[in-house]
């Protein structure tokens, strides 16, 4: 408990209420970045509570953006997926200490998140197979090959964000072995449910 | 806000029946200079013809100035404002500056040119980037760093927000390089981006502010600023060429060196002033040319132009090159300058060999003789082929081949990793390590060091036309720009340098 920073078991067992709480509720509507970091930042101080200080997340955010970006929607268990896929696959097998990294951007119509992690990274063979299965997602959903390393999470994702907000959006993995994988996420720039251009998968 | 000024997503584009590029993703943001470096060449020449052009994708999309441009869905038509600047000048020869920058643009309406008045619109667009070049001067008389700068002027005068820059580090030497650095950052803190293509991370993380690896017709990784980039181990394809360079580099202080085989006395031609050189028999020597203005003369003497005044000597004998097989010379790009496509292979393989064999046009039997002793190393079958159907690789050993049946005393490379992929880079490498086997002296003749430093035994640095500098192996480390391989040197020759600067200390 010490080694993870939390005082005491009770931290702990709140942290995991309130991240049982968050993904349990209302999977289908839409949340705000906000909240959806905040998720993101009880994820990791759970596995904190496993890996000590070996684990280290950082989050970037322009401050004068900060607010705008906060506000946007999003589908929720969006980024938290992807972090977990980070800690599991990338910086678990790593020696030492594992760098992870939000980073959020906004453009006129878009908002950019980058989930970056500097683990072990992936070969080019898997990389290239785990964008085609992004690419074509509706057809992987189904297909037996998605029980490959870090398929499952990317996939579900992947394929809410095009059933939402149509196929222009999703996910896109860049990695290197060695160095590190980044996952970047398009979506619209939306701070209101009335903009989802396909309302009828909400429900 | 950012705004971005390019974004390709998930594009994949098939021409007959070919895949050029695969599940593409890009982001180039508005006032950026994106260094872009392809690990090898495949999907290159489609992602600058996509920029160029709208053509209809088998899937994905592009925006460009955050609209979308093009659709698989929705193919787009048309040419985008983006302006690609490669080695082969798109300038006009026979019309001058200004004539190239207004008139030649897109919605250039006017009938009737008024030179004084295009002389007077380039005066602000000279003052901003610091760059003085008359408006009436003829693009053939202007040096290759003045004719890049004149593209980029026509394309930000023809209101390309995006410019590409391909490989302009084999053509413009370090100094002007430097010029260029300033005057690409002074157009992005316009507005205008940039995507920087270059063969080596080191020159792109000199100044651009993000660097993405491309390889297999995808981005595979984007680096920040500040990010660690890899030493070449970490590039995928790449980690068997570095552990070969380890070896060669080991197997280069073994051999030693004996004899000067080429020398250059005094030499005055074109720019090249008091230039002075000597090489060795074996040894591999790299001439960098600073500014730019000593290659063109050097190559032009050994074509076989009479200099001006000075010696050029082999083995102590004044030699008149162009006429004397002992010197032979490795132009640029060698698979496209230097293959003649209406000879056969052996024709191509064997005419060098004239000096040995005064009929050899005529000479079957020899001719024979040398593909049977070749064929273990060039390939069985290239010997019945068409030129023009080789490979890169099978067109790179014909044309080194060729020079090793001359049996030349020194052979010059001008440029020889010229847009050559990584897996070329190491062939090119066993060629010119054959040649150094065999006793023959390399000179290569470069702009910027690339991949020659891995190789060379010395460097001399030209500049004004006479030699500025020379570094022996163990000096390469004091080499004041940071260069491909140099980190070789670092490990190997850092812990001796400290040992030295910690003797000095002490004294």
């Amino acid at each position: 408990m010490l080694i993870a920073g939390l005082t005491s078991v009770s931290d702990m067992t709140e942290a995991l209420a309130s991240f049982f709480r968050y993904t349990i509720s209302k999977v289908e509507n839409l949340v705000s970045v906000e909240e959806e970091l905040q998720n993101c930042e009880t994820y990791f101080k759970i596995q904190q509570y496993r890996f000590g200080e070996r684990l280290q997340l950082t989050i970037e955010c322009d401050n004068e953006e900060r607010e705008e970006i906060y506000c946007c929607r999003l589908p929720k268990l969006t980024m938290q997926p992807i972090l977990e896929n980070s800690i599991i696959h990338g910086t678990e097998c790593k020696v030492g200490t594992g760098h992870l990294k939000i980073h959020l951007e906004r453009t006129g119509s878009r908002l950019l998140i980058r989930i970056s992690d500097d683990g072990v990274g992936i070969d080019a063979k898997t990389l290239a197979d785990m964008n085609e299965r992004l690419e074509k997602s509706a057809q992987a959903m189904s297909s037996q090959e998605s029980e490959t390393k870090g398929g499952i999470a990317l996939v579900n994702v992947n394929n809410r964000i095009h059933l939402l907000f149509g196929e222009e959006y999703g996910l896109h993995v860049f990695s290197m072995p060695g160095i590190g994988t980044d996952v970047e996420i398009t979506l619209p720039a939306i701070t209101s449910d009335r903009e989802i251009p396909n309302k009828e998968a909400l429900s | 806000m950012r705004e971005e000024m390019l974004r390709m997503e998930r594009v994949t584009y098939k021409s007959q029946g070919e895949t050029g590029l695969y599940n593409f993703s890009m982001t180039i943001w508005a006032g950026e200079i994106l260094g872009l470096i392809p690990v090898n060449n495949y999907g290159l020449e489609t992602l600058l013809l996509l920029l160029k052009q709208n053509l209809p994708l088998h899937y994905g999309y592009v925006y460009y100035h955050e609209k979308l441009i093009n659709d698989w869905k929705k193919p787009g038509s048309g040419m985008n404002r983006i302006s690609i600047i490669q080695n082969k000048s798109c300038l006009a020869k026979d019309l001058t500056v200004a004539d190239n920058i207004f008139v030649l643009r897109p919605g250039f309406k006017k009938w009737f040119m008024q030179p004084e008045v295009l002389k007077k619109q380039l005066i602000p667009f000279m003052e901003d980037i610091g760059i003085t070049i008359s408006a009436d001067a003829y693009v053939d008389e202007l040096t290759t760093f003045e004719k890049f700068v004149v593209e980029l002027l026509k394309a930000v005068v023809a209101g390309s927000r995006l410019i590409v820059l391909e490989n302009i580090g084999t053509f413009i030497s370090d100094d002007e390089l430097v010029k260029l650095h300033e005057i690409l950052r002074h157009y992005a803190q316009e507005g205008i981006s940039f995507l920087y293509i270059t063969s080596h991370h080191e020159e792109a993380r000199q100044f651009c502010d993000r660097t993405a690896f491309m390889m297999n017709g995808q981005i595979t990784k984007y680096f920040e600023v500040g990010d660690r980039t890899p030493d070449t181990l970490f590039l995928p394809g790449v980690a068997d060429y570095d552990r070969w360079v380890r070896q060669q580099f080991e197997v280069q202080e073994e051999e030693g060196k004996s004899g000067a085989a080429f020398e250059i006395k005094s030499l005055y031609h074109g720019n090249l002033r008091n230039f002075s050189l000597r090489v060795e028999a074996g040894e591999c020597l790299v001439i960098q040319d600073l500014d730019n203005g000593a290659l063109k003369d050097l190559f032009s003497l050994l074509e076989g132009e009479t200099q001006r005044s000075g010696q050029l000597l082999i083995d102590g004998e004044a030699v008149r090159p162009g006429k004397d097989r002992r010197l032979a010379v490795i132009q640029e790009l060698p698979t496209e300058t230097m293959i003649f496509h209406n000879m056969s292979y052996l024709d191509n393989l064997c005419f060098n060999m004239d000096h040995r064999f005064k009929r050899i046009w005529f000479a079957k039997g020899v001719k024979k003789s040398v593909a049977g002793e070749y064929g273990a190393l060039l390939g069985e079958d290239v010997f019945y082929q068409k030129v023009e159907d080789l490979t890169q690789q099978q067109k790179y050993d014909l044309v080194y081949t060729r020079i090793l049946l001359q049996n030349p005393r020194i052979v010059f490379c001008v440029q020889p990793f010229k847009q050559a992929e990584v897996s070329i880079r190491s062939h090119i490498w066993e060629l010119l390590e054959r040649f150094l086997k065999k006793g023959i002296a390399v000179v290569i003749l470069a702009v910027n060091l690339a991949d020659s430093l891995a190789l060379a035994d010395r460097l001399v640095r030209v500049k004004y036309g006479s030699v500025q500098e020379i570094y022996n192996k163990e000096d390469f480390i004091k080499l004041p720009v940071d260069t491909p391989w140099l980190y070789l040197y670092k490990e190997k020759y850092a812990l001796e340098m400290e040992k030295q600067r910690e003797k000095a200390k002490e004294k």
